[in-house]
């Protein structure tokens, strides 16, 4: 706790801003990387989402005002910033949201930087039926192993909420892959 | 009797990830990615000095001043004078002076043309060369084509590369 005060504390000094954010993508950016890659699905967009939120924490650090932990703001960026990226292309295609989740997901055995099996491949398409906000749940707790509490700071959802919506979706998930 | 299918529990399927992979080493990358985009080591004061460093290399300041000339002056005194005794000779001789040997469309042989389409792509293109065309153009055109008969036209697509045809045409 200590030293995440220090750290933020450094982060907002312009003398110490650069090692301290040195620092910071040091320890964080195979996690978000991992957190963008399961919404987005593919590593070129992955890269460019990750900069962009690396980008906007340095450019914003200065605001942050400590309310929240270190690691959330940053989950909270790159959550936003991943969603506003699938809306844009939602956007340019004309399609909804949902579709191109779906369109990401039957896509993926095409993609080079994919190396899933039949059952994974299922499961990315499950995944994708599910609204957002449920798949986002899913993937932090299924595949980024996060706690309730975490996630709760991220997505500013109760935890009871948060445990009745990965429930849903494992469910919904189980079903699809038993009868597809 | 239809075999009633096993449920499948994600508990059991013990997924450790989701399939997808990284290219080698790219957490490298991206981090020095980043770092390049965000910290520049350039030195405190750098662009302050800039433009003085600039000036001093160019050796602005011990430049021969240079002399301005007045465009409307110039322009009542010394040109507008001439280009009227220019204009006046051009009229005299394209109005008055014979041309015995002028090109028309008629004078021009077929390799003259050929040349002409081979050296500007714009109108050997047939849909820029259609633009230049009236609906009674090709009229006479089709009316001019023989047709082909089907023999030749068999044969002729038997020799030719069909998928080359149709993404050439």
């Amino acid at each position: 706790m200590e030293s995440e005060k220090q750290l933020i504390a450094d982060l907002q000094n312009p003398k110490t801003q650069d090692e301290a954010f040195k620092k910071l993508l040091h320890e964080n950016k195979e996690r978000l990387y991992w957190h963008i890659r399961n919404i987005v699905k593919t590593h070129d967009d992955t890269d460019d989402i990750l900069q962009n939120t690396f980008i906007k924490v340095y450019q914003n650090i200065g605001s942050f005002k400590g309310d929240s932990k270190l690691y959330s703001w940053l989950y909270r960026i790159a959550t936003n910033e991943s969603i506003t990226y699938l809306k844009k292309l939602a956007k340019q295609q004309h399609i909804t949201i949902d579709e191109v989740n779906f369109k990401l997901a039957d896509n993926l055995y095409a993609d080079s930087y994919f190396s899933g099996d039949e059952i994974q491949e299922k499961l990315q398409k499950a995944l994708a039926l599910l609204p957002q906000k449920q798949q986002l749940v899913f993937n932090m707790k299924y595949f980024e192993e996060m706690k309730y509490e975490s996630m709760s700071a991220v997505l500013g959802t109760s935890v009871g909420a948060l445990k009745a919506s990965y429930h849903l979706a494992v469910k919904k998930i189980e079903n699809y892959l038993t009868h597809h | 009797m239809k075999p009633i299918k096993k449920h499948i529990k994600l508990i059991d399927l013990n997924l450790k990830n989701a399939g997808f992979t990284v290219p080698n080493g790219y957490f490298e990358y991206v981090e020095s990615t980043v770092l390049s985009k965000v910290i520049h080591d350039i030195p405190k004061d750098y662009f302050k000095t800039l433009d003085s460093k600039i000036l001093t290399k160019l050796n602005i300041e011990n430049k021969p001043e240079v002399k301005v000339i007045n465009l409307k002056k110039l322009l009542l005194k010394r040109i507008l004078p001439f280009a009227a005794a220019a204009s006046v000779v051009l009229f005299i001789g394209l109005n008055f002076i014979n041309k015995p040997n002028a090109v028309t469309f008629e004078s021009l042989d077929d390799t003259n043309i050929d040349n002409y389409l081979a050296l500007e792509p714009d109108y050997a293109n047939g849909y820029n060369l259609g633009e230049l065309l009236n609906d009674d153009d090709f009229t006479t055109l089709s009316n001019n084509i023989t047709p082909m008969e089907d023999s030749k036209l068999e044969s002729y697509l038997n020799q030719t590369n069909l998928d080359e045809l149709m993404t050439n045409n």
